[in-house]
């Protein structure tokens, strides 16, 4: 995790400092002295050399916790970001309940009913849901729900009504992923042969689709989980642009316009922090839902590094072996 | 494996539970019992619904407090005046007293808080102050306070203290009787002294106790004006409430007990929120919606134009290429209708330019329109240029959707008599670096950046035009910025309303910069909304409104 983290500081440092258009120059307008320019480098730290910029930063945040100093608002970062994190990790968490409860249910009733009105509908909705744009969704619904019908608003979270648009339009692509993966992998279980043998000794349906077919369908769909989870947090900044979220997406918009380098990289920080956080969590799942990989941890006298374990696993997995 | 199960039901239900307390926590439903009824009211009007309309009129209006829901897509900074972030003009019209505002109707310096003023000698202003006047924290007003906000410009390095505050001797500014006459030294004559003080007064003592980087300043910043923030989300919205102590309440009594400003990302949130009736103002409107407003589109809904005291311009660079010669100005002058292309990105929402000062200010003189393709092209030709040999680099802000509309009739019209103009459009940041090394030769500038300031003086417009501008900007003649020096070296104003009328004329005679459009502001209100307020409370809305384009 740290050396990922390391990596996309380093990278967003890189891109900032590619990216045309000067802090310096945006804060003193367009009457100033060379020496008020000079000075103004000194200030905000950029008359100092790229990679001393990098390992200063670095070091203030890992001893100090410190990320910086917002150039406009004259905010630390951290308290910039802290009164805007929650917000959207409250709009993400809601959407990810919803992803895992609805994608997962309506992808195992689609499978379970193949080729039925239900599997139909569903598919469909999946398929449209994954491909339409997440803007493009939410001003269509601002048009209908708000401008035709008058049932939202179209902007803000200052009633629970706010929380409606946002929090569809972040989930339902996501929903739509988990729906149509879910119902992909149980269609595979439910053909195994250890699933005819549970209902040929007649075990309730409802105990072998819950209790044998979904435990081994999920293995792949809490993968996706995972990966859709992640891209919720890092991609909130779509939804909180369109519904005037002030989220840490919008804070990171308004920092790249305005040149705010320490903001910048400061949610670029927290965001990657999120998602190496929640790829840890899901990997705490799959072990937890694959015995396969549990046994991988338990019964070892000692710790033993084995380099790319879950790529061998998975290759296993794929080749149809087990351990 | 029971382990494992435990961790996951545990993560999963904290998840739940900061959800649901982040839900309660951060809901600020302003739903409120009297906002309600207003809303309501409006909704049903906007809507055509006429549900729940009938317990909303029967309610007793009386009982409850009269809520203006307003949006707007300027987002919400700072409430620290000498801070680069500091963009919420709706608020601080409302929680600040200003030194100096001007009357445009009258074209005259009037002001709130002082009882007089005078130009002792050329480099002396002398304030006397009212007497009374309060901080929402009791805390007494003096000069020290207006002392205190110049200052903090120059030491804050805002941009204008760095042009205008910066030309105020601290050390020798003093205040007299008990700090209610402040005594301005200034380093040179700045003639347009009174037009720097159009500013929002901060509380000295206030500002002392808490840093500039203070998360106060986003959230309960204290002020002399009429309201007080009673509650701030940032970049969402602003809670205003009336102050029952304001100083000066018996002569600007406002109607409105609180005041919301949400803030939209864009036009068509803001737009289709007030369609639906959840806001009853909503200003920064673009002139699609300002058509629709006006064309009775919308029930109950009164839409407003107001001036902006704002000229667009296009300048170009005397440096470029083909730029610094005069042929080529002057058939680029005379190759655009400006109007028209100002039109096509401003639709009603303009008037035409007659002269490079908006038609109030005292210096106006009227010019025709110079439309005439046939002529520019002759100069062309007389120049010795071939159809499509000359190409200049038009570079604005990407983020004005209106300017690119007004480029490319710009190009096109060019195109008719043979210029290239290649246009781009990048962000802000990226738009002033290439303007500070003059790497473009035309822009679309605004004279006086005014924001609905009718006294905006030139200097701080046509400096873009001199030294203190862009290098894309300046014209790079000495007399012009002679011109502008003088206009800045006395305090008589028929003095320097004939020198800014020369530099208008020299502006013309030499080609540097065109007159394009002059640019107005619109907003709507729903009508319901506002029955119960009061028709002299309601004029001072029309100020609410204007101050927030200042």
């Amino acid at each position: 995790m740290i050396p990922t983290v390391l990596g996309v500081l380093f990278i967003i440092f890189a891109i900032l400092e590619m990216t045309p258009g000067d802090a310096a120059l945006n804060s003193l307008g367009t009457s100033f002295t060379e020496e008020q320019y000079q000075a103004k480098l000194v200030e905000l730290g950029l008359d100092k050399p790229f990679f001393i910029r990098y390992l200063e930063y670095v070091w203030n945040v890992i001893t100090r916790f410190d990320l910086g100093t917002s150039y406009m608002s004259l905010q630390t970062v951290s308290s910039l970001i802290g009164e805007r994190v929650g917000i959207t990790l409250q709009l993400g968490l809601i959407s990810c309940l919803f992803t895992v409860v609805i994608g997962v249910f309506f992808g195992i009733i689609a499978a379970v009913k193949q080729y039925s009105a239900l599997d139909y509908t569903a598919s469909s909705l999946a398929i449209f849901f994954s491909a339409a744009p997440a803007f493009w969704l939410g001003l269509m619904m601002i048009l209908l729900f708000t401008v035709r019908l008058g049932w939202l608003p179209a902007a803000g979270l200052h009633s629970w009504k706010g929380y409606i648009m946002p929090i569809f339009c972040m989930g339902i692509t996501p929903i739509a992923i988990v729906l149509r993966m879910t119902r992909s992998s149980m269609l595979d279980v439910i053909r195994q042969d250890y699933i005819r043998t549970a209902r040929a000794k007649g075990v309730p349906e409802r105990k072998v689709i819950f209790s044998h077919a979904l435990k081994n369908a999920l293995i792949p769909v809490i993968t996706v989980i995972g990966m859709q989870i992640s891209m919720i947090v890092g991609g909130s900044v779509v939804i909180e642009s369109i519904f005037s979220i002030p989220g840490i997406g919008m804070l990171m918009i308004s920092s790249i316009n305005s040149r705010d380098y320490p903001t910048v990289q400061g949610v670029a920080l927290v965001t990657c922090l999120f998602v190496c956080v929640f790829n840890l969590v899901t990997d705490i799942a799959y072990a937890a839902a694959d015995p396969r990989i549990r046994a991988e941890y338990e019964g070892e006298s000692g710790k033993k590094f084995v380099p790319f374990r879950r790529l061998k696993i998975m290759r296993k997995m794929l080749d149809g072996g087990s351990e | 494996m029971k382990k494992l199960k435990g961790i996951l039901a545990a993560i999963l239900v904290l998840a739940m539970a900061l959800s649901m307390l982040g839900g309660c926590g951060n809901n600020s439903d302003s739903d409120t019992g009297g906002a309600g009824a207003v809303t309501t009211a409006a909704s049903n009007a906007g809507s055509g619904d006429n549900s729940g309309g009938d317990s909303a009129q029967s309610a007793d209006s009386s009982a409850n407090p009269k809520v203006i829901k307003a949006g707007i897509t300027d987002p919400y900074g700072s409430f620290l005046i000498s801070a680069a972030a500091n963009n919420n003009k709706w608020a601080n019209h409302l929680i600040y007293d200003f030194i100096m505002e001007y009357d445009a109707d009258n074209q005259k310096w009037t002001s709130k808080t002082l009882d007089s003023w005078e130009w002792v000698d050329d480099l002396t202003l002398k304030l006397e102050i009212k007497d009374g006047i309060s901080f929402s924290d009791g805390t007494r007003l003096t000069g020290e306070d207006m002392l205190y906000t110049m200052q903090s410009y120059v030491i804050n390095g805002h941009p204008e203290g760095n042009s205008y505050f910066s030309k105020v001797d601290y050390e020798k500014s003093y205040l007299e009787n008990d700090g209610l006459t402040l005594v301005l030294v200034f380093t040179e004559v700045y003639g347009a002294a009174l037009s720097t003080l159009q500013i929002p007064i901060m509380c000295k003592a206030f500002c002392e106790e808490h840093p500039d980087g203070d998360e106060i300043w986003r959230t309960k910043p204290v002020g002399s004006g009429p309201y007080v923030v009673e509650d701030a989300v940032v970049d969402s919205y602003i809670k205003l409430a009336k102050r029952a102590d304001y100083w000066n309440i018996d002569k600007y009594s406002y109607g409105a007990d609180e005041i919301y400003i949400y803030y939209y990302s864009d036009n068509t949130a803001l737009f289709s929120d007030y369609q639906a009736g959840n806001i009853n103002v909503a200003l920064d409107l673009n002139y699609t919606e300002y058509d629709q407003a006006a064309a009775g589109a919308i029930a109950n809904t009164m839409a407003v134009t107001l001036p902006s005291y704002d000229v667009s311009l296009l300048t170009v660079n005397p440096n470029g290429e083909y730029g610094g010669d005069i042929a080529v100005r002057q058939a680029l002058y005379y190759a655009v209708n400006w109007y028209e292309a100002g039109l096509a990105g401003n639709g009603s929402l303009c008037s035409e330019a007659t002269s490079h000062f908006q038609s109030d200010f005292p210096a106006y003189s009227y010019h025709a329109s110079s439309y005439d393709p046939d002529k520019a092209r002759q100069i062309l030709e007389d120049a010795g240029y071939s159809d499509g040999e000359v190409v200049l680099r038009m570079v604005f802000f990407s983020d004005i959707s209106s300017m690119g509309t007004i480029a490319e009739a710009i190009q096109a019209y060019a195109k008719g008599v043979g210029i290239t103009v290649n246009i781009e459009a990048y962000d802000a940041p990226t738009v002033m670096q290439i303007y500070m090394t003059g790497e473009c030769d035309l822009t679309i500038q605004s004279l006086t950046n005014s924001g609905g300031n009718a006294s905006m003086e030139p200097d701080r417009s046509l400096s873009g035009l001199s030294t203190g501008g862009t290098p894309v900007m300046q014209v790079g003649d000495n007399e012009f910025y002679g011109l502008l020096s003088d206009a800045l070296a006395t305090t008589d104003q028929a003095a320097r309303t004939e020198i800014y009328k020369q530099a208008d004329e020299w502006l013309y005679e030499n080609y540097h910069a065109f007159p394009m459009f002059e640019t107005h502001y619109a907003y709507c209100y729903n009508t319901e909304a506002f029955a119960e307020f009061d028709i002299g409370l309601f004029g001072q809305y029309s100020y609410l409104c204007n101050a927030v384009f200042k």
